[in-house]
């Protein structure tokens, strides 16, 4: 974070952002009150600030043209290091001068005694075009200040200065660190709200759109698309275009290759083309086509378990400005979003075909009993899917052998039998029903035990027509949906968590951001603020790292390691600093043996590891107690401890806590946030380290985590 | 103004959310603070406050519970609660409601639009009281 900003500061030009305006009123301040003349200018002459200055002679002197010109002060009017310099008319002033990243200013105090000279004031009045004695009063009454004074005045003047810049410098860094985090937060929000309209509907098409124009949205793209991959032809079509063009685009099919959208789907790789004309695999027909002129573009491919059935796209950044690289990572979230939403849709496309085929082939069957009716029944009998075909009386005609497993029905016993003798489930004898008399398609979710769980089932039951067009039976296929169900329920549960969690440390740094705007806070408060918003900010920037760790991990992508030899006890104590007053109800304890190991790890993936397991403790004992930290070494492997007194883990939830998005199912730890993602991620950073982690609890006693590490010396 | 200041008990558990709370109200309320919906519930019996802001997600007591113990309380009935939550979802907001709270809050909040929220309670009260003294009449 410290490099970040550091980096960032030295790009800043420090005059655009100087707060002119509290400069200008302190100036004034001490013009008006105590008579002290004061300019600044920055040595390139971007600020340069009026001379501030009360005094009769002054006003006087610059109420001619002539006079203005007199006084006109340039940055070439001042000598190189010189302590006083004269600017008009024989007034000296004091030139201080600091820095600022980089930048000098000049700061011009006066003025100091002098003696008075009559016949520089009668030649003055002469080239100003000034009464004489006027002129005379007015320069005897001027105040003025004995060196010394001048010299500490300035002083305090240049703290003054200093103080003002890095109060503006600060307000613009954290005017910027916030408009950061609100883009990230706009972007977990899209991926969300896509999410969760995955959930709620299957029209794919309006899915489809609903998912791009979010992504324009959030990108400021002028339009998008989604294309898919006709694998017969080898071509592309546009299954979903958004934008001034829709209509236009959606008659145009590409090969495959062929322009940057070609490109993505024949390579699976994402690309940002930021200047379209300059990239030859580009292709302009579409734009010719379209009357639409591209000029930047980021298309990701679109991957159902890893294949590639097409890419999206975003054209164009409104405004003209480049699309980042950061980009196409949100755009990638979103087209495996769009790939969930395409195979959901696809799930149900699928067992409706299924469904529609066998009721075909049992038509056929019908004609033509004997060998037909072997071939077809095997192959019923080998899917993964349960089968039930029943006839117009509702009587069990074929059940496949998944159908007797999830059914409980006897080996070929069922066949003849009445359908509400042998499904128990009254919903699902219901549909059978319905699909008799309506003789439509039947599309349902039913949910029903299996040993001793409730399994949810996607089933679609379909009608069988005869040659009169009379229902004669029906079919139905059941698909075993519970383990996609769970995990998009653990999914939501994850996304709804880690919106708490990133609107939790917003919180206060949009308020204390904006009271600090709003409100004249005094000098100790906005330290106050100041310091919360970037404690708080450093959270943010923590859970984020987490989350972008876990996307890497979860890509496939892994983590890399920078190792390099650590102290351990100095890193041990630089986390406990940090922590040591996270909490008042907590205490923590150090305790490192006296002989530091010198070890080669990754620094800042094993404070990763202990700032997850500290912020665990501090947050799954709210009571708060004693947490200790404790450091060891046996046999040639480190060892690190955190123990806490709190709420403790359950047995059977002692192994799945290490899994990626587990959470207690318990009512005291779902009301105390949590993403579920620190422990995987100290369980693989420690994996990484040939390490690993362990951890002992006991309810209502607290919980100890300890890692250990193969000590792996600096050669 | 010769009245003194109007009285609010704020309570969530992140220590920070809480001074920012605080900080955005105690220029012109006095007000209490609290970590937890039980601790919400004792210093509300207690101060019989104006209004009560209520964090959602909080150990011990979370703020749709404690909302509706205040709720069923009948020296604390009728203060008005503000619920707080990191969640916007329609459906917590109905839980919210369902659970007697006046209005609702999605954090990030913005200072000046709580501060308007809070108003905009304190003058309906005001308005709600000068009916009644109207009827009276």
């Amino acid at each position: 974070m410290a490099d970040e900003f550091g980096s960032k500061q030295n790009t800043i030009d420090s005059s655009k952002l100087f707060n002119i305006r509290v400069w200008e009123g302190i100036q004034y301040k001490f013009a008006k009150d105590l008579g002290i003349a004061i300019k600044v200018m920055s040595e390139d002459g971007k600020i340069n600030t009026p001379e501030s200055n009360f005094s009769d002679f002054y006003r006087l002197l610059t109420s001619t043209e002539e006079g203005r010109k007199i006084c006109e002060v340039t940055p070439d009017s001042i000598e190189k290091d010189v302590r006083f310099v004269s600017l008009y008319a024989d007034c000296v002033y004091y030139c201080a001068t600091t820095y600022f990243y980089g930048k000098k200013f000049n700061i011009l105090v006066g003025i100091r005694e002098r003696k008075y000279d009559e016949k520089m004031v009668k030649d003055l009045s002469v080239k100003a075009g000034l009464d004489y004695t006027e002129l005379l009063e007015a320069y005897k009454t001027q105040t003025v200040f004995p060196e010394e004074k001048i010299t500490n005045i300035a002083d305090l003047i240049v703290d003054l200065f200093n103080i003002v810049i890095e109060l503006s410098v600060q307000e613009y860094i954290t005017h910027m660190a916030n408009k950061e985090k609100e883009e990230e937060i706009a972007k977990m929000s899209a991926l969300m709200e896509a999410s969760i309209i995955i959930n709620s509907t299957r029209n794919l098409d309006q899915l489809l759109k609903i998912i791009m124009q979010s992504a324009e949205k959030v990108m400021q793209a002028e339009a998008s698309s989604v294309f898919l991959i006709d694998s017969e032809k080898n071509e592309l079509f546009f299954e979903i275009a958004t934008g001034p063009k829709e209509e236009e685009v959606k008659k145009i099919r590409l090969k495959m290759g062929e322009g940057i959208a070609g490109w993505v789907a024949y390579t699976g790789e994402s690309l940002l083309v930021p200047d379209v004309s300059k990239d030859p695999r580009f292709a302009r027909r579409v734009d010719e086509q379209t009357m639409f002129i591209t000029k930047s573009v980021i298309c990701v491919p679109l991957k159902v378990r890893n294949q590639t059935i097409g890419v999206v796209q975003v054209l164009n950044k409104i405004g003209g400005g480049n699309f980042s690289k950061t980009e196409i990572k949100f755009l990638e979230a979103l087209a495996s979003q769009a790939a969930i939403a395409i195979e959901n849709a696809n799930l149900y496309e699928h067992l409706e075909e299924r469904a529609e085929q066998l009721n075909k082939e049992l038509k056929t069957a019908n004609l033509d009993l004997g060998i037909e009716k072997l071939r077809i029944e095997s192959m019923v009998q080998s899917m993964e899917d349960a089968v039930v075909a029943v006839n117009k009386d509702k009587k069990i005609v074929m059940v496949n052998r998944v159908a007797e497993r999830i059914f409980s029905i006897d080996g070929g016993a069922a066949e003849g039998k009445a359908l509400d003798d042998v499904i128990m489930t009254k919903d699902i004898v219901d549909n059978f029903t319905m699909v008799l008399l309506t003789k439509n398609i039947n599309k349902t979710e039913v949910k029903f035990q299996l040993g001793n769980k409730e399994h949810i089932f996607a089933a679609v039951i379909a009608p069988i027509i005869d040659e009169k067009s009379e229902a004669a039976g029906s079919v139905a296929v059941f698909r075993d949906i519970t383990e996609i169900k769970e995990l998009d329920k653990m999914k939501s549960e994850f996304l709804n968590m880690v919106s708490h969690e990133l609107r939790t440390p917003l919180t206060p740094i949009q308020a204390y951001s904006e009271l600090m705007m709003i409100r004249n806070v005094d000098n100790e408060k906005v330290k106050k603020y100041a310091n919360i918003i970037n404690k708080e900010t450093q959270r943010l920037g923590a859970l984020i790292g987490d989350l972008l760790d876990l996307s890497r991990i979860d890509a496939g992508k892994g983590l890399s390691l920078t190792l390099e030899p650590v102290d351990m006890n100095e890193l041990m104590n630089t986390v406990y600093e940090t922590f040591r007053n996270a909490s008042v109800k907590h205490k923590i304890i150090l305790t490192l043996p006296e002989k530091s190991e010198i070890i080669m790890v990754d620094k800042n993936k094993m404070i990763q590891v202990m700032t997850n397991l500290l912020s665990n403790a501090l947050k799954y004992s709210p009571e708060g107690g004693d947490i200790e930290i404790r450091t060891w070494t046996d046999k040639e492997i480190f060892y690190g401890s955190v123990k806490d007194s709190g709420l403790g883990i359950a047995v059977e939830d002692l192994e799945k806590i290490f899994d990626k998005f587990y959470r207690v199912e318990s009512e005291k730890v779902k009301k105390i946030g949590g993403t579920g993602i620190g422990l995987p991620i100290v369980k693989y950073i420690l994996e990484l380290h040939n390490g690993g982690v362990d951890v002992k609890s006991e309810m209502d006693k607290g919980s100890e985590f300890i890692f250990h590490i193969p000590i792996v010396r600096p050669s | 103004m010769a009245e003194s200041k109007k009285r609010i008990v704020v309570a969530d558990d992140e220590p920070f959310i809480l001074s920012a709370l605080q900080d955005t109200l105690s220029d012109s309320y006095s007000v209490t603070t609290a970590s937890n919906g039980a601790e919400a519930i004792k210093v509300a019996q207690k101060v019989l406050p104006d209004l009560i802001i209520l964090d959602v997600m909080m150990p011990e007591m979370d703020g749709l519970e404690a909302c509706k113990n205040l709720k069923r309380d009948k020296a604390t009935s009728s203060i008005p609660v503000i619920l707080l939550t990191a969640k916007g979802q329609i459906t917590d907001i109905e839980k919210g409601f369902k659970s007697g709270a006046d209005a609702y809050v999605v954090k990030p909040f913005s200072p000046a639009r709580l501060i308007e929220k809070v108003e905009e309670i304190f003058e309906k009260v005001e308005m709600r009281k000068k009916i009644m003294e109207d009827k009276k009449k």
